[in-house]
């Protein structure tokens, strides 16, 4: 039981929703799954703004963009069909892996990416599918998921609320993630998102999350200017992995160790690269 | 604060602490049959309900939440004189040792057989693994629940 | 072999129907007016003074009814193993001391109102520490100069306290070294495994109160009820006729609930406050400070001959009990005990070690009690001298293990923390486990395989042989008390604990078996020390062998009396039986029914109340035996092992409920394949365990297991109930070494240490 609480609010407008978190900030806490609540009990946390009653669970597909509510749960975005417009084949299984069945009924796409633990997969999973972020402080902005997640979106959030994700559904872009778990139900050790844009063969545009590091996911620019400009040829593929092995920015934690970790994540990006290699050169024949 | 909603299709009402969570409450109003490993972090999966008809650990989701809304504990299944057919299977099939995981898995078994009337192997054994087992080892369970589909598709016809 | 109508058969388990559907039937299913809720204060550090304690601005707090620290409850060394008496452990522990041993031990404990109100009051508990130096490693506390973690005056049945012995034995039959020196194949190795722990599903928990007689009765999830009764009563110093321990149903126990843990605290808050007192643990306290297996370092030392016959088996071993020797001497023997004589060929054994004490989380009873650590090495080991010999390791099993009819001097040296008693097998299936084992598993075809399947994947196979033990011949003993109503229906009072297990439903099945009528006209009722009588409890496999007899023994007499009666009434001259309910003349086809019988006894004619109470001490431990293969596969580019296809074929005597020995087998094997691929506590350099929780400490979900196979091997065991032996906990031996077995079969390299993570796979193979 979270002790100290004195008041669950259940407001029906974000702007309501809003209006109670600056009222009682910094004693208020929204909850959206709730689950970052029963992990950790914060002492000052005295109002709960429950947000199940505002107009935040919605999935649209509008002018090439999927559209998800924050209030969504992974579950509920598991069941819709138009997943398989953003990352055919990809984002289903990527999020199935997510956490337990149990609590992928619970986890929020807003939750998860407000909370963003080292070992979260959404964070790196939409910051690999280039997405967007919308959040209401006030006023409707909508921000660059990565840009987000350079500024200080802790402190931003203390007084916003995370209103969607956006994700482009890009014809020419095609996706791979994985992650390294101990048993088939884990946190990921390390988890990676690769998204590349072909034009006439070659690379167009590589984008490349590397998350669970253990630390927050970080993009690796070196290994996607190696791709950029080239054909995901065998030798390409083999450069870069072994570009990756030398300089992967991982560390050590109690699970697994900084060297493993660097062998892991040139295994993952060999996966991930051969996985979008079959998926092009069968999607040219076709 | 007062909490107001659907428990095993009839409405309730309790007096609740703000920070209390569903599973909590569930307990202390009496409602034994539904157990926790004292988790307290959703991983084990022994105090599972229906919420909305969502299997979700019921320690991981604050009261406030639960306004107005449907929750099933397996006292939604069976009761000792006539058993769900899930209820039947499980114990014909060697699938219940100590007890304590089953209210949980019964509940999982009967949203995946809700929505997927006709689940695989691969499919019943991720839907479970969200569900800690120490004495079954799962097998018996996997098996039980296939049969449990198999008298329900039955029981439909 | 005979079929039975009830032994043998699938009978739905007695509680079953309680179970699915919810019923509250658990410890804290259950609440009385006015019950206190505890919390215990934990230390944060090794290995500390406790130099100053202050609890009263936690006794001020409004709702806070008790608080105990050393200062306020009776110093009395015990030990918490729930054992016979006088148990083989030492006494080492104290409700509360004035030192802290691990990270996780008893500081203080807070009775109150509410959780909420227990929890801050723990809060307002001021201690003053001065931190020691921890021993984190076991090869640490034996060095000179190494602190002293027992230093207590009152400490007994520790070997040697002031080295931080707990346990010491030095073994030997024949003369091993000659014999290792005459030996054609050598090999030696040393073997390591980890700190797992039971993880029960419902965590420790104890309700205490006061009876209208003031007696206090507590309603707790133990393994032993009689033992908590004794251990309380000398602890508390509190006659034992005043206390009555009561288990309800248990969710899962596995060893770890075979202690007297947290149930002095509820009787000390019950018997200060008059009031109803509840304590349950939390998971992180159920896994750092409860009970969990002994990490062991075992090394041996094989030497064969050319004809593959062994000459010498050298065990040795450093365990760890942590920082409280409970269970430490008797899970030491039992690694050697029901390993060794396994390969009773070998004419030239030794078994040597130390128990020692560690700033640890404390070891206890964990189902194998020693020989999943005994078995990891020593089935290794086995496999390392069939590849010096060229040989088929299955083959080399063969040559060498024990049979029906065979004895081993181990048996006689060997026994529970003392000297042994000596046995001949009377009952041995292995042969055929092995064999059939090998038939279904398809271990010639699949290992004449090429083992890389696709690029970098790899599958391997492996196998291992083991044998267990069922109860402890001349210390257990079980009874039970069986009567029958006028209408024929009986009651069967057992002190035997169904853990879930299923033994209440075993036991009436074999009382129905013996008397002639079906289950549902006997209800079973269990481990309530005022009115069921006794039985040492839940651990050792014994409750189908022992309990199992004396309830058959039982049987028998309430058959007798019945029979008496009957053939007054009948007037018979033949034989009588009874089947179904039905009393028979054999021959003339005269009938009587129970009931006629019952009404005649209790209200009739030569009334008498028609009941028996039995009980049984064994004086053998007849082994179950089983033969596991294993096929794994191995993902070389990320170290993962994945378990494909697991056979286990066991011979347990006779199966009393097939569905309930499958339960049992399989369930084992899937705790075993945890200890192997990745379950372990893991510490940081203080001392403090990082992964007190299901998120990092690995348990296998359903995800992880592979198809399991089980082959009941039916043998007939003369001196068990129906031929029955047991089954609880033989299959947990089988994972470790099978699977390292197999992984080396795939790549060749030796897995020794526990769990096989994926980062130590990657490692041997020289990749990172």
């Amino acid at each position: 039981m979270l002790k100290e609480v004195v008041e669950f609010y259940a407001p029906r407008e974000l702007e309501e929703a809003h209006g109670l978190l600056l009222k009682h900030y910094p004693h208020a806490q929204l909850v959206g799954g709730g689950l970052d609540l029963t992990w950790r009990e914060r002492k000052e946390t005295r109002y709960l703004i429950g947000l199940d009653r505002l107009p935040l669970k919605f999935i649209k597909s509008e002018e090439g963009t999927l559209e998800v509510g924050a209030m969504v749960t992974i579950r509920e975005l598991l069941e819709n069909e138009a997943l398989e417009n953003v990352a055919p084949d990809s984002l289903k299984p990527a999020l199935k892996a997510i956490a337990t069945p149990l609590l992928r009924g619970v986890i929020t796409v807003g939750g998860s990416l407000a909370r963003a633990y080292p070992w979260s997969d959404l964070p790196a999973l939409f910051l690999g599918l280039e997405s967007k972020i919308g959040i209401f402080d006030g006023k409707y902005r909508v921000f660059e998921l990565r840009e987000f997640y350079e500024g200080d979106f802790r402190e931003i959030l203390r007084r916003a609320l995370i209103t969607k994700v956006l994700i482009p559904q890009s014809k020419g872009r095609y996706f791979s993630y994985r992650r390294f778990t101990r048993t088939g139900v884990d946190i990921p050790l390390l988890n990676q998102a690769v998204s590349l844009h072909f034009r006439e063969g070659k690379i167009e545009h590589a984008r490349i999350f590397l998350g669970a590091r253990p630390g927050f996911p970080l993009e690796l620019e070196e290994i996607e200017g190696l791709l950029e400009g080239k054909e995901l040829s065998e030798s390409v593929i083999g450069e870069t992995c072994a570009m990756l092995r030398e300089s992967a920015p991982v560390e050590s934690d109690f699970r697994i160790s900084k060297e493993f970790r660097i062998h892991l994540a040139g295994v993952l990006l060999e996966e991930n690269l051969r996985e979008i290699k079959g998926k092009y050169e069968s999607s040219i024949q076709a | 604060m007062r909490v107001q909603f659907k428990l095993n299709h009839k409405e309730v009402s309790f007096n609740v602490h703000p920070g209390e969570s569903l599973f909590e409450v569930l307990r202390r109003e009496g409602n034994y049959e539904v157990k926790g490993s004292n988790c307290r972090d959703g991983s084990c999966g022994a105090c599972t309900v229906l919420l909305d008809g969502v299997p979700v650990p019921s320690c991981t989701i604050l009261i406030g939440r639960v306004e107005g809304r449907e929750v099933e504990t397996v006292e939604s299944l069976g009761d000792m004189e006539n058993l769900h057919p899930l209820e039947r299977a499980f114990l014909e099939n060697g699938a219940v040792q100590c007890g304590y995981c089953i209210p949980g898995i019964l509940l999982v078994a009967k949203a995946l057989l809700d929505r997927n009337p006709n689940p695989s192997r691969e499919e019943i054994e991720e839907e479970l693994s969200g569900n800690i087992c120490r004495c079954t080892g799962y097998v018996q369970q996997i098996e039980a629940i296939e049969r449990a589909a198999e008298l329900l598709r039955e029981e439909r016809k | 072999m005979k079929k039975y109508r009830v032994v043998g058969q699938e009978v739905e388990k007695v509680d079953g129907r309680a179970l699915v559907t919810g019923q509250p039937v658990f410890t804290d299913d259950f609440s009385l007016p006015g019950m206190l809720y505890g919390k215990i204060l934990r230390s944060p550090y090794a290995h500390a003074l406790i130099k100053e304690i202050n609890a009263s601005e936690a006794e001020k707090l409004k709702g806070v009814e008790a608080v105990f620290t050393y200062k306020n409850v009776p110093r009395k060394a015990y030990t918490t193993a729930g054992q016979g008496y006088p148990e083989p452990s030492p006494y080492d522990s104290f409700i509360f001391d004035k030192k802290v041993r691990f990270v996780g031990d008893r500081v203080a404990a807070v009775f109150a109102k509410s959780l909420s109100i227990a929890e801050e009051a723990l809060s307002l508990i001021k201690v003053e520490y001065e931190e020691l130096p921890a021993i984190l490693d076991p090869e640490d506390a034996l060095k000179d100069g190494a602190p002293v973690i027992h230093d207590e005056p009152e400490i007994q049945g520790a070997h040697y306290p002031s080295r931080n012995i707990v346990s010491h034995v030095d073994l030997e039959i024949g003369n091993v070294d000659q014999a290792l020196r005459d030996s054609d194949f050598v090999v030696e190795g040393i073997w390591e495994t980890q700190y797992a722990q039971h993880c029960p599903m419902e965590a420790h928990i104890a309700i205490a109160y006061l009876d209208e007689r003031g007696k206090l009765v507590i309603r707790s999830s133990t393994q032993v009820p009689f033992h908590a009764r004794r251990i309380l009563s000398f602890l508390l110093g509190i006659p034992i006729s005043k206390i009555r321990v009561i288990k309800p149903r248990i969710g899962g126990g596995f060893g770890a609930k075979q202690e007297v843990l947290i149930e002095d605290l509820v009787a000390l808050a019950t018997l200060k406050t008059k009031r109803p007192a509840r304590l349950e643990l939390t998971r992180e306290e159920e896994f750092v400070s409860s009970r969990t297996m002994h990490p062991m370092k075992v090394k041996v030392h094989l030497g064969a001959d050319k004809e593959g016959m062994l000459k010498a088996i050298d065990m040795d071993i450093l365990s760890n009990t942590g920082a409280y020797g409970t269970h430490g001497p008797t899970v030491f023997f039992n690694a050697g005990s029901k390993t060794l004589p396994l390969y009773n060929k070998a004419e030239n054994v030794r078994f040597t070690g130390n128990v020692v004490y560690t700033n640890l989380p404390v070891a206890g009873a964990y189902r194998g009690y020693g020989a999943t650590e005994g078995y990891f090495a020593l089935e290794c080991a086995i496999d390392e001298l069939a590849r010096k010999m060229e040989i088929d390791p299955l083959i080399l099993r063969q040559k060498n293990h024990i049979r029906s009819g065979e004895t081993s001097p181990i048996f006689k040296k060997l026994g529970e923390g003392r000297e042994g008693v000596p046995q001949t097998v009377e009952s041995c299936g292995l042969e055929e486990c092995i064999e059939k084992g090998r038939e279904l598993f398809e271990w010639d075809k699949k290992r004449s395989l090429p083992r890389e399947v696709a690029p970098g994947i790899y599958r391997g196979y492996g196998m291992a042989i083991m044998m267990q033990g069922s109860a402890i011949p001349l210390v257990d003993m079980a009874s039970a008390t069986i009567k029958m109503n006028e209408d024929g229906s009986f009651l069967l009072l057992v002190g035997a604990t169904d853990l879930g297990t299923g033994s209440d439903t075993i036991l009436a099945q074999i009382a129905c078996e013996e008397i002639g009528i079906p289950v549902k006209n006997i209800t079973v009722y269990s481990s309530d020390t005022d009115f069921t009588p006794f039985d040492k409890g839940a651990y050792a496999s014994s409750t189908t062998y022992l309990s199992g007899e004396a309830v058959r023994k039982a049987a028998r007499k309430v058959k007798e009396q019945i029979l008496e009666v009957a053939h007054i009434l009948l007037g018979a001259s033949g034989d009588l039986v009874i089947e179904d309910s039905l009393v028979k003349e054999v021959g003339t086809g005269k009938t009587l029914t129970l009931e006629e019988i019952g009404l005649r006894s209790f209200y009739m004619a030569d009334q008498r109340q028609i009941q028996a109470t039995a009980s049984h001490v064994s004086e053998v431990s007849p082994p179950p035996f089983a033969a596991h293969f294993v096929e794994v596969e191995v993902d070389t580019r990320t170290g993962k092992i994945t378990p494909i296809l697991y056979v286990a074929a066991v011979d347990c005597g006779v199966a009393v409920n097939p569905q309930l020995t499958r339960g049992q087998i399989i369930g084992s094997i899937v705790n075993g394949l945890g200890f192997a691929l990745s379950e372990g506590l893991v510490f940081n350099t203080r001392g403090m365990p990082l992964n007190p929780n299901f998120l990092d400490y690995k348990v296998l979900s359903s995800l992880d297991i592979p198809e399991i196979e089980v082959i009941l091997v039916e043998t007939h065991e003369p001196s068990g109930p129906f031929g029955a032996k047991s089954v609880a906990e033989i299959c947990i031996n089988g994972p470790l070494p099978a699977v390292a077995n197999a992984v080396y079969d795939a790549l060749g390299i030796q897995l020794k240490k526990a769990p096989f993570t994926a980062e130590s796979v990657l490692r041997l193979l020289g990749k990172i």
